[in-house]
């Protein structure tokens, strides 16, 4: 090819287009809002996707799991014990010669929804507390954060059980536990968000209409954090299924005979030495689906992240 | 720097009475009293409830408790041949804290170094090891983990000890188990946080300087990446102290974990509460010690206004 030369192009080889300040001004693509965004980009995370399908499958065993197998989730049954996988019992039997594979999504719907129930609460209830305390300020924000501190140093875990203890075991106390100290993380959290917003224009604007305080934290602020609030609440979720999973693990949680992730694993760990699939399974669906709450968790925080494109 | 100290003694203070009200609050809510179970005549039962003082107005079993608390006195377990909780703490508290101490060595000792080399070689096995690492790390439970530990090396490869604490072959299946969520924490942490460091402009200074990559890496990168560790610390001490709960459990160590659980299970009310208060103070305790920590690695947050 020949080396370009400037000096071999003349005036007549040009023409002139014009303007059309139309044209310039055109937009070709559609405008996306914030939430087609975040979906668009978490559309191109793999991994998040799959993890998101993983979930959803979860969620659809634990719906119609029950049924499938045809066996009653309690019915104990002296002929079929510690019967290892087979046609009749897909994942096999316990040591009451309950059917695992009911039991299994029983737990699954326990388990998911204790999680997903509290991690709600502590959200709305953690956002209610942040937002007003990050906007309204002076004394409301020091006696709600004071008592944020204070919370926040106790552990969480300690309340947690002694809450079970003075309530008794059951779903409605397992939520109760987790919501009494869980909603401070998410308070803390959003104020941080407030007190960074509250101060730009679209708040200054909204005041001069004539906005009441309540309107502006509840129409304007907390829906500008709600991508942070989100992130937290899927990170938050595993968090409440490992919890739920401990209390019953050790004895406070859910109780026998009915059923739930950590009740499984925990009869499963008490006859390892014979019957080690017992403790296999659930374990297995126990990390399955924390692992993909983490990556999807993981995946939600950077689509919805403006800053990362 | 005696300002940043004297604030955070008092919020942990403070800390600690709301969680000694809460409990007290919460042996109030219980329901019967001690008693109800022993076979006792009235008078008896009047008796006893005198006896410990549970015929006085609620404000002054309060101070009471307290006043009791600070003297060290724990109360007595219900199921324990009326064994003082004290005595309990005190002697299973040392195999929890070895424990502990080992877990959080091991701890450090894999998961810092596993988040550096994820950092300094991205894009490469290591990084996807580490990352591989931290995300089973973090999605399986501890009692999960301790299980499979102790039925593959344990039962089946016969490799370690299955249960108990009598030396070191002892400790490395529960150390492994304990330690696996805390490497995950860890490395995760670290490896972000180097990350973020190395786009500084410290670090591109110590590079103009002409400073070895092995010199700006150890003396600037790492110096400064490893102060936001610092600061799960204290999470993690209550993550570890919780997960000994049920690893103490399931290899059968005599520590505190275990017996806070069985107290739990036996609905042993005087041992649950006694080691609650145990429990909190010696986590609040951490966290000041944290705090004050960070206050001497980090001057920005002892002169700033660290409130907002």
């Amino acid at each position: 090819m020949k080396p370009y030369d400037a000096s071999e192009l003349q005036d007549h080889m040009f023409s002139h287009v014009g303007k059309d300040s139309e044209k310039m001004e055109e937009i070709l693509r559609p405008s996306l809002t914030y939430w087609q965004d975040a979906w668009l980009k978490l559309q191109k995370n793999k991994v998040a996707m799959a993890s998101m399908g993983v979930i959803g499958l979860c969620c659809l065993l634990a719906l119609i799991g029950p049924y499938m197998g045809g066996h009653d989730y309690t019915k104990v049954n002296a002929e079929a014990i510690d019967q290892v996988p087979s046609l009749k019992h897909w994942f096999g039997t316990d040591s009451l010669g309950r059917d695992l594979w009911t039991r299994l999504w029983m737990g699954a719907r326990i388990s998911l929804s204790i999680g997903f129930i509290a991690t709600l609460m502590n959200s709305v209830i953690g956002s209610i507390a942040g937002g007003v305390s990050g906007y309204l300020g002076g004394r409301v924000d020091m006696i709600i954060m004071r008592t944020v501190d204070v919370l926040y140093g106790i552990p969480y875990i300690i309340i947690a059980i002694l809450v079970m203890v003075v309530l008794g075991t059951g779903m409605q106390s397992l939520i109760l536990a987790m919501v009494v100290v869980g909603w401070i993380k998410t308070a803390r959290l959003v104020r941080g968000q407030v007190i960074q917003l509250k101060h730009q224009e679209f708040v200054l604007a909204a005041k001069k209409l004539g906005a009441g305080n309540l309107r502006i934290i509840f129409r304007h602020l907390i829906p500008n954090t709600l991508g942070v609030i989100i992130t937290d609440l899927t990170m938050a979720v595993p968090y409440a299924i490992f919890t739920e999973a401990f209390l019953s693990y050790i004895g406070l949680g859910i109780q026998p005979p009915q059923s739930s992730w950590g009740l499984l694993a925990r009869a499963g760990a008490q006859c390892l030495r014979t019957a080690p699939y017992q403790m296999f399974i659930p374990a297995f669906f126990i990390g399955i689906t924390m692992l993909s709450l983490n990556l999807f968790g993981d995946g939600l925080r950077d689509a919805l992240d403006p800053r990362i494109r | 720097m005696k300002k940043y100290i004297f604030h955070r003694l008092c919020i942990s203070l403070i800390t600690l009475l709301a969680l000694v009200t809460i409990v007290f609050i919460l042996v109030r809510l219980l329901p019967g009293d001690p008693f109800i179970s022993d076979k006792l005549t009235p008078e008896a039962r009047a008796n006893m409830m005198a006896y410990h003082g549970f015929d006085k107005p609620v404000y002054v079993q309060y101070f009471r408790y307290l006043g009791n608390l600070l003297r060290g006195d724990f109360g007595i377990s219900l199921k324990y041949n009326n064994m003082p909780v004290l005595k309990i703490i005190r002697d299973s508290f040392p195999y929890s804290a070895d424990l502990g101490i080992r877990t959080i060595l091991f701890a450090l000792l894999v998961g810092l170094p596993l988040g550096i080399m994820a950092a300094l070689k991205r894009g490469t096995w290591i990084e996807y090891a580490c990352i591989i690492i931290a995300v089973i790390g973090i999605s399986l439970p501890d009692f999960v983990t301790g299980s499979l530990l102790q039925y593959v090396f344990g039962l089946k490869l016969k490799l370690f000890p299955v249960a108990l604490w009598r030396g070191f072959r002892y400790t490395v299946l529960p150390v492994l188990a304990l330690s696996f969520y805390t490497i995950a924490v860890i490395s995760r942490l670290m490896r972000a946080s180097m990350l973020e460091v190395v786009h500084q402009d410290y670090i591109k200074t110590a590079r103009a300087k002409g400073l070895s990559p092995f010199r700006v890496v150890w003396r600037h990168q790492i110096r400064n990446a490893i102060l936001p560790v610092v600061t799960v610390v204290g999470p993690i001490t209550a993550a570890i102290l919780t997960g000994t709960f049920v690893i103490e459990l399931i290899y059968a160590i005599p520590g505190m974990g275990k017996y806070y659980v069985l107290g739990v299970q036996n609905l042993d009310y005087s041992m649950i509460l006694g080691l609650t208060v145990f429990y909190g103070a010696f986590l609040i305790a951490a966290n000041f010690l944290v705090d004050l920590l960070y206050g001497i690695i980090d001057p920005r947050i002892r002169t700033g206004n660290t409130k907002g």
